[in-house]
């Protein structure tokens, strides 16, 4: 069974369709990319997932229940913000035993994991006096804490530095491989290459693009492969188009001209070939792509 | 409910650490002690010094009628003229004409320079001992002297009260003096007590939405079980607040050896208006608190229910002076008014205040908390995470008649 199941979601604010018929489900284990541009209905669809909006169509199952309080469900909402005036510790100890965790066991997951995510000595400290991204980071904590199985992140990544970012995704690679589930809402397409197998990206509303990463890098992929050559191959009358990219070019096969076939000649003319690889678009070309057209 | 309790024990512990709390605690019963302690010294002395002139200076007087006496301190003058001009040479503080007449209609003028005041216009100016030395004046041809005593103090009130079996009641008069002030102490005790809490919670509410952490706290509890937790633990903070006042109260009785006028009953009845009050208040200020947007508009939306509930302060002087008639009757059945309105009534009049009173007052306060409650928890659902657009009434009522 699927740990999220969106079927054919509808939500409208008075005449505004925010939106319309979401269909995508979620992998046991899986760490799931949900993207779009700003106001493409994204936190709409995660606050459904998390019972605090009401679809007005459709159908939602997580973890094989309807949407509601779960305690397997851990939540990071768009919007952030924690009690400023109260102890780091405190604000951890409160939302984990609301999690349905022991005193003891809360108590010894807060020391555990504000030492993950590096702010074991703020736990004494008052919310305020933390910096944005540190609040993130006590924020992240909370909803690892529970360790939880399923983890709905909304712009998890907002506010962190490259240092942050990396000690974050590590942290969630590591609760995917030990099998929880993550719905990653998203707009940045590097994070969501690195880390997501699937994807479903809305514009609008509605849901434009759903796949595999792998697949559907394929599916947006042009005729064009990077080569590395001990030659000029800028003359060759199977190539439409040349673009250099360091030590390599990148080659526009001419339509119809299969790239293996283009290799097997190169190789019959003796030429000592260092890299041929398929050029596949990143996920960012995809999304502007798929925005632009939909 | 396991996590409303959780949520009750953070609430409780997060409001007694306020330092805020602590102060409103300990050191407002304190400083409202001083300062009116102070008010009062100071508007006694403004009394004094307003009269100061004409009791520190001879008064003068003019005898048209002829019968007056002489007294120590006083000055005949023989025209109004000397007397006016004596006046305004300030070597008297005053002066008064004694008409002809006077026997027959009592009537004196009192001349001096200084303008009445709020606190003295009613007091004459006058120095002591005009009313004996008129009195000496008029009875000066009575030969018994114990007449002339008697009819100086004619007679020394020994009130008694009987009770509704016809036995005389031990209570003395300076006691429903006392009980006034304690029905005054127990109000506005109640009514710091109530809406102390109920602010917290409208406080806090408006913080967690403000902060947007209230989603993620959603998404671990029910709204109607994060309320529920909200009430009990600020309401337990209120109680102990309610305690350490009431113990400080007493502590100061028993210092001043003050005489205990409140039963224990009284207070059996402040703990149990206290939770209902805070109740019905707290759970109305959540609800309409919760439709604002920020910590000030909640405050707006919230602040009809401090005014109705300050209500009672407004015919204060009708409590005062009849616990037991229609008005204090009106104000114990209206629920919004009930808690301030029976203690005071009780604490004033503890004989007079009928047992089903008492109760009926109760029993519609219950009732109005359990509605308040139901109301408010679906305004609490719907509004706590309205970010940004304050909702219609049209939009309001729809929420409190839907149950989703």
């Amino acid at each position: 069974m699927p740990a999220l199941e969106v079927r054919g979601v509808v939500k409208a604010y008075g005449t505004k369709v925010a939106v319309d018929s979401a269909t995508f489900s979620v992998e046991r284990g899986e760490i799931f990319g949900l993207l779009g541009p700003n106001g493409a209905g994204k936190s709409s669809l995660i606050r459904m997932i998390m019972d605090i909006l009401r679809p007005d169509a459709g159908e939602i199952r997580v973890l094989d229940a309807p949407p509601g309080v779960n305690e397997r469900v851990a939540y990071l909402p768009e919007e952030r913000g924690l009690y400023q005036r109260q102890r780091v510790g405190d604000v951890l100890l409160f939302l984990a035993e609301l999690k349905g965790l022991e005193r003891h066991v809360a108590e010894r997951r807060v020391e555990q994991y504000l030492d993950r995510v590096g702010l074991l000595e703020t736990r004494k400290k008052r919310m305020r006096e933390l910096s944005k991204g540190m609040q993130q980071k006590v924020q992240i904590a909370a909803v690892l804490l529970p360790e939880p199985q399923l983890m709905i992140l909304d712009e998890p990544f907002e506010g962190l530095d490259p240092v942050n970012r990396v000690l974050i995704t590590d942290l969630m690679k590591e609760f995917a491989a030990k099998g929880a589930t993550i719905l990653l809402s998203s707009h940045r397409m590097d994070q969501v290459e690195e880390m997501c197998r699937s994807v479903f990206l809305m514009n609008k509303g509605k849901g434009v693009l759903s796949g595999e990463v792998r697949e559907i890098k394929q599916r947006f992929a042009d005729n064009s492969v990077y080569l590395e050559c001990d030659r000029d191959v800028s003359a060759h009358p199977a190539i439409a188009r040349v673009e250099k990219k360091g030590h390599a070019v990148r080659l526009w096969l001419k339509d119809g001209e299969p790239p293996e076939k283009f290799l097997a000649g190169l190789l019959a003319e003796g030429a000592t070939i260092t890299r041929y690889e398929r050029a596949l678009p990143s996920m960012d070309e995809v999304f502007v792509r798929v925005v632009k057209e939909s | 409910m396991k996590k409303a309790w959780i949520v009750a024990r953070h609430e409780f512990l997060t409001t007694v650490r306020r330092v805020w709390f602590v102060v409103v605690t300990f050191v407002l019963p304190v400083v409202f002690g001083i300062l009116g302690y102070g008010m009062h010294q100071v508007a006694e002395q403004a009394v004094v010094e307003s009269q100061l002139a004409v009791r520190t200076k001879p008064m003068g007087y003019v005898d048209l009628w002829g019968g007056l006496v002489e007294r120590e301190g006083f000055r005949k003058f023989d025209t109004e003229g000397e007397a006016r001009k004596a006046l305004l040479a300030k070597t008297i503080g005053s002066y008064v004409i004694v008409p002809t007449d006077y026997l027959k209609t009592g009537t004196i003028e009192v001349y001096s320079t200084r303008r009445p005041t709020a606190l003295t216009a009613r007091i004459p100016p006058l120095p002591a001992g005009v009313h004996d030395w008129l009195l000496n004046s008029i009875l000066k041809d009575v030969p018994d002297p114990d007449r002339i005593a008697r009819a100086k103090k004619p007679f020394e009130p020994a009130a008694k009260y009987l009770d509704e079996s016809g036995n005389i009641s031990s209570e003395r008069s300076e006691e429903t003096e006392q009980r006034a002030v304690a029905a005054y102490a127990f109000f506005v005790l109640l009514l710091t007590a109530i809406f102390t809490s109920s602010a917290y919670l409208l406080q806090g509410m408006a913080e967690e939405k403000e902060n947007r952490v209230l989603e993620m706290v959603l998404s671990s509890i029910k709204p109607h079980e994060l309320m529920l937790g909200k009430l009990i633990g600020l309401g337990a903070a209120g109680l102990l607040q309610m305690t350490i006042w009431v113990t400080m109260s007493m502590v100061m009785v028993i210092a001043l050896a003050i005489q205990f006028v409140v039963s224990p009953a009284a207070f059996t009845f402040c703990f149990v208006y206290f939770l209902l009050g805070y109740i019905l208040y707290g759970s109305l200020m959540l609800g309409f608190g919760s439709l604002g947007t920020n910590l000030r508009e909640s405050q707006q939306m919230a602040s009809i229910w401090s005014f109705i509930g300050a209500s009672p302060a407004m015919v204060a002087i009708a409590l005062f002076e009849a616990p037991q008639g229609t008005v204090a009757r009106v104000f114990s059945y209206i629920p919004f008014t009930a808690p301030t309105t029976m203690m005071f009534r009780y604490v004033v009049d503890p004989k007079g205040t009928p047992l089903y009173d008492i109760v009926a007052s109760m029993a519609i306060l219950l009732a109005t908390t359990w509605l308040a409650i139901r109301v408010s928890a679906r305004l609490y659902r719907a509004g706590l995470l309205l970010y940004g657009k304050r909702p219609g009434i049209r939009e309001i009522w729809r929420w409190v008649v839907d149950a989703r």
